[in-house]
């Protein structure tokens, strides 16, 4: 076990304070279905004492995380991200945060009228890769053209291997 | 499958040329077929070996969808909240019945339709090659004298373990139930010597028996298998038991009844075929049909039996 | 076998192997499709096949699947199969550093590396690995599990509390569906989609492609130029296979050893051989930075575990995950009853399976030799062309991996905690660990309570089942232990100076 510095820091980190208070409601929720858990009638365990001890400890974990964040102590963070971007100290333009969230918006779109309505899923996909691709580009004249093209030729491959190569059932 | 099964529609209707048109045609577009199970499973086998020869009969291509998950319940559910237009089918066995016995799903006669029975598969029991136990009166008189000590593998709130609750009932055993999981962790587990007996198919059993490394005791049918002819069946070997796994089509609630009859009738037809009947035979299913009425009076009775099991055995 | 060989080389066979490699590779480069999913959409074709090009064809593809992965994982940072997870960790800074070619060139010789050694143990001592399958019961598989789940601590690196906070969470994740020890349902919060649980798929490519993609719009232009360097490197000197050969040797022996067991899987392999390469490395320090041996370790790994998984599968007729049940039903459907009779039975069978095994694994590896080249054109395209379409590829794949609407929320909810878990930089690998095992701990535990009627001592009667709790005792206190060593050894020589 590495034993942290006990350093002091002048800031009060807010992301690992929102962090710890929302993996302990989280943890918290849980442990409080997994009490209602009824016993199983082979095992001494049954279904609900791996959910409660995990709970617990996540709980207990997140405590340890928010009274260090209190106390101003160091927390260390993760060297080996597995997610590429989020790079320490730098700046990022309100309007990237924008894109992402536009980005992320189109998806659940996309899934949501897939998964809901009747458009056929040539006519979505194209419509999704063209305009997002539009948006994510440079967004010249030329792009648009490039972003229909792209959402055609892509949307019809995509149709093609899917659901006629694949015969993958669409919702 | 659905592409060549489509050509091979298009050249039947060519060739036979203009159906007479009936109230509504049905078939006409392809029917999903629903497997609550993962594709490579045997559900998923024996349906497949089915669909070959129903898509023939029924004159339209059928598409398998595995929507695996829940105990079978996901894709149960999904089946059953389908359009009723008698192009969303469900096959499934007992396991919808167990489902619906532990309160995983909501199931009774307003949520699905009938349409048929196909196919059902018996129960062996099974043990070490080089166990002490050597007979199927053996194991139950060991069960019996000495409650809670012969460990008896199962999945714990699945088909089998119902069943192992059912053989217990008839012959008064008392076994230690081991979660092992489905057939082949539940063998691996026997092989090893982790648990004492549990139920096999007997289609896959046979070259373990070969090769010494299990013994079969009983088949718990009413005949002996074909790929075990030395094994006795439960009742020769002193007790009644039938273990029997069934397989059902079932419709979603509301489907027209000239649609149900449609595809019950193909069903019946292509039970039928001997070529199918061997085909199924080779993997040790028994090619028995049931029309909707059969079956139902089956199905009612098997979950009113297994809710009480449930209940008694203290599972939920 | 050398008949086998032949008729794999000079029929058509050798034709069906090609297609089913090449197509086992589109499958593995592209996020979200899985070997597995391709080879069940692939089974209703081979029923018209003969036995041998069935087989043939659907080893092709877990072959070429196992290995597809790495492409996208070194290049883009997503994994393109689970089993690449490590692969992003070093492959990717190590491109980005400049060296793309050479990350592929190592993983793809980890990977035919971890192949041929997986194929000799296939070929020589199946029969005696079956062994292995059948004596670990419960307490064994438990005490493995937790033996690796101490890997959390390792893969936590110096944020040990946010990385048990992960692994926690992770573990609680598995926890919702239908509890396999009781069949209950349990944390379900009455909603029936849940009953199934939480699938690996979505939530892996939710939390590693969605957010990786979120993250790289936010530097869509520091990003753009990244890996357009030179493809040079592809093919590593044997001068490199010597020095990596140590690597290489463990790794796979970890792959195989793992694959027999059912149920645990490529992923953890790579993950157990990518910990204990960085145990025993000289610079671990350069681990998650783009080491060469993570990268190494991480392919010969998962590519060993696939003769490892086929060894229970041909011997026992047990299969380890849903690439290996497809397998198995198509031998079914052939009525080729896997099991200890069918070396007896259909050696032929058993010979072209073993013959592809290998030729497939050539094949892979030139194919992506040659295939890189194309690969790195396809780096040069912009991104606001390949985001939306690799999108559009996890949804529906998502998707069509159980049938299942549900998935896709999953999926895309995962990719926000993903971000979010990196924003605050709590570490993932922790969390996945933690997702893959506490399932197999809870099940395997609560298996040998209901076999020794409540008794926890009775994993004290089962030796194989204590070495593996001293073991993980033993890599538990080992770093604390060596730094102390290493203190002590440090302040000698300054007392005798």
């Amino acid at each position: 076990m590495s034993t942290p510095e006990p350093e002091k820091t002048p800031r009060l980190d807010l992301a690992d304070l929102v962090f710890g208070i929302v993996m302990l409601a989280g943890s918290l929720v849980v442990l409080l279905y997994a009490m209602a858990l009824p016993p199983s009638p082979y095992d001494p365990l049954g279904p609900g004492a791996f959910p409660k001890a995990l709970s617990g400890m996540l709980a207990a974990l997140s405590l340890v995380l928010i009274a260090r964040v209190l106390l101003r102590r160091t927390v260390a963070r993760s060297e080996t991200s597995l997610v590429y971007g989020v790079e320490e100290g730098e700046r990022v333009p309100l309007a990237r945060y924008l894109l992402a969230i536009v980005l992320a918006a189109a998806t659940v779109a996309y899934s949501a009228l897939l998964i809901f309505t009747d458009l056929p899923f040539l006519l979505l996909t194209i419509v999704y890769i063209a305009a997002l691709g539009f948006v994510l580009s440079g967004r010249t004249p030329r792009d648009l053209a490039i972003a229909v093209a792209v959402g055609i030729g892509l949307g019809l491959a995509t149709d093609l291997i899917f659901t006629r190569v694949l015969l993958i059932e669409l919702p | 499958m659905k592409l060549p099964s489509l050509i091979l529609t298009i050249a039947l209707a060519a060739a036979i040329g203009p159906l007479p048109v009936l109230a509504q045609a049905y078939p006409e577009r392809p029917i999903r077929v629903i497997v609550p199970n993962e594709a490579g499973g045997s559900t998923d086998r024996n349906l497949r070996v089915i669909a070959r020869y129903l898509d023939k009969e029924l004159g339209t291509a059928i598409a398998v969808l595995n929507v695996p998950g829940g105990g079978t319940s996901i894709g149960s559910r999904q089946a059953m909240e389908a359009a009723p237009d008698g192009y969303t089918v469900l096959f499934n066995h007992q396991a919808l019945l167990v489902a619906a016995a532990m309160g995983v799903i909501e199931f009774g006669a307003d949520d699905v339709t009938l349409a048929a029975q196909t196919g059902s598969e018996y129960l062996a029991v099974v043990v070490n090659g080089s166990s002490e136990i050597k007979s199927f009166d053996e194991l139950i008189t060991a069960a019996t004298a000495n409650p809670d000590t012969v460990r008896y593998g199962v999945q714990v709130g699945a088909f089998n373990h119902f069943a192992a609750l059912d053989m217990e009932a008839a012959t008064g055993a008392d076994f230690r139930f081991v979660n092992t999981g489905g057939g082949g962790p539940t063998r691996t587990a026997l092989l090893g010597g982790h648990i004492d007996a549990s139920f096999t198919t007997t289609g896959d059993i046979e070259q373990f028996v070969t090769s010494g490394q299990l013994r079969v005791l009983a088949v718990n049918a009413p005949e002996r298998s074909a790929a075990l002819p030395d094994v006795p069946t439960s009742s020769e070997a002193g007790h009644e038991v039938l273990t029997e796994l069934r397989y059902w089509w079932w419709l979603p609630a509301g489907v027209p009844e000239d649609r149900r009859q449609v595809l019950t009738d193909a069903l019946r037809a292509v039970m039928a075929n001997p070529e199918l009947v061997a085909e199924l035979a080779a993997l040790e299913v028994r090619a028995t049909f049931e029309d909707a009425g059969q079956a139902q009076e089956a199905v009612e009775a098997q979950l009113a039996r297994m809710q009480q099991l449930a209940k008694d055995e203290g599972l939920r | 076998m050398l008949e086998a060989f032949a008729h794999l080389l000079t029929s058509s066979a050798f034709f069906v192997m090609a297609a089913g490699v090449l197509v086992g590779i589109a499958v593995g480069i592209l996020p979200g499709i899985t070997t597995g999913m391709m080879m069940a959409l692939v089974l209703p074709f081979t029923y018209g096949m003969s036995s041998t090009d069935a087989v043939v064809l659907l080893i092709g593809i877990y072959v070429g699947g196992v290995s597809g992965g790495l492409v996208t994982a070194t290049l883009m940072r997503m994994p393109g199969e689970p089993n690449a997870i490590m692969t992003c960790l070093d492959g990717y800074p190590l491109a980005k550093a400049g060296h793309p070619g050479r990350a592929l060139g190592l993983g793809n010789a980890g990977s035919i590396v971890g192949g041929a050694i997986s194929w000799v143990a296939l070929v020589l001592i199946a029969q005696p690995l079956s062994r292995v399958a059948i004596v670990f019961g419960p307490w064994e598989q438990f005490a493995l599990v937790c033996a690796a789940l101490v890997m959390i601590v390792s893969l936590s690196g110096k944020s040990l509390l946010k990385g048990l906070i992960a692994a926690m969470l992770g573990m609680l994740l598995a926890m919702p569906g239908i509890d396999p020890s009781s069949g209950l349902q349990r944390l379900t919060f009455g909603a029936g989609w849940l009953t199934a649980g939480l699938d690996i798929l979505p939530v892996m490519i939710g939390m590693f492609a969605l957010s990786q993609i979120i993250a790289d719009t936010l530097h869509l232009e520091t990003n753009q130029a990244v890996i357009r360097s030179s493809m040079r490197g592809i093919l590593i000197s044997l001068h490199d296979y010597v020095r990596h050969g140590r690597n290489m040797l463990r790794s796979s022996l970890i792959g195989i050893g793992i694959g027999i067991l059912p149920g645990v899987g490529a992923s953890v392999s790579s993950i157990v051989a990518y910990t204990t390469a960085k145990k025993v490395s000289k610079e671990p320090e350069k681990f998650g930075k783009g080491s060469e041996e993570a990268i190494v370790a991480a392919e010969s790994a998962n590519n060993a575990t696939t003769g490892g998984t086929l060894i229970p599968v041909l011997t026992l007729g047990i299969p380890g995950g849903l690439a290996d049940a497809v397998l198995l039903s198509a031998l079914i459907l052939h009525n080729l009853q896997p099991g200890p009779m069918l070396y007896v039975r259909s050696p032929e069978i058993v010979n072209t399976i073993l013959a592809t095994h290998l030729v497939a694994h050539v094949m892979m590896f030139s194919l992506m030799t040659v295939g890189v080249l194309l690969f790195a054109r396809l780096m040069t395209i912009s991104r606001a062309w390949i985001f939306p379409a690799v999108l559009v590829i996890c949804v529906v794949s998502t998707f069509a991996l159980n049938n299942r609407p549900a998935d896709i929320w999953v999926m895309l909810a995962f990719g926000v905690v993903g971000y979010a878990l990196e924003y605050v930089k709590a570490p993932l690998a922790p969390l996945l660990i933690g997702f893959l095992l506490a399932p197999l701990a809870e099940a395997q535990l609560r298996t040998g309570l209901m076999a020794s009627g409540g008794d926890f001592l009775a994993i004290f009667d089962r030796p194989i089942a204590v070495a593996f709790l001293l073991v993980g005792i033993a890599m538990l206190a080992w770093p604390p232990v060596a730094a102390a060593i290493r203190r002590h050894r440090q302040e000698q020589p300054l007392a005798g100076s």
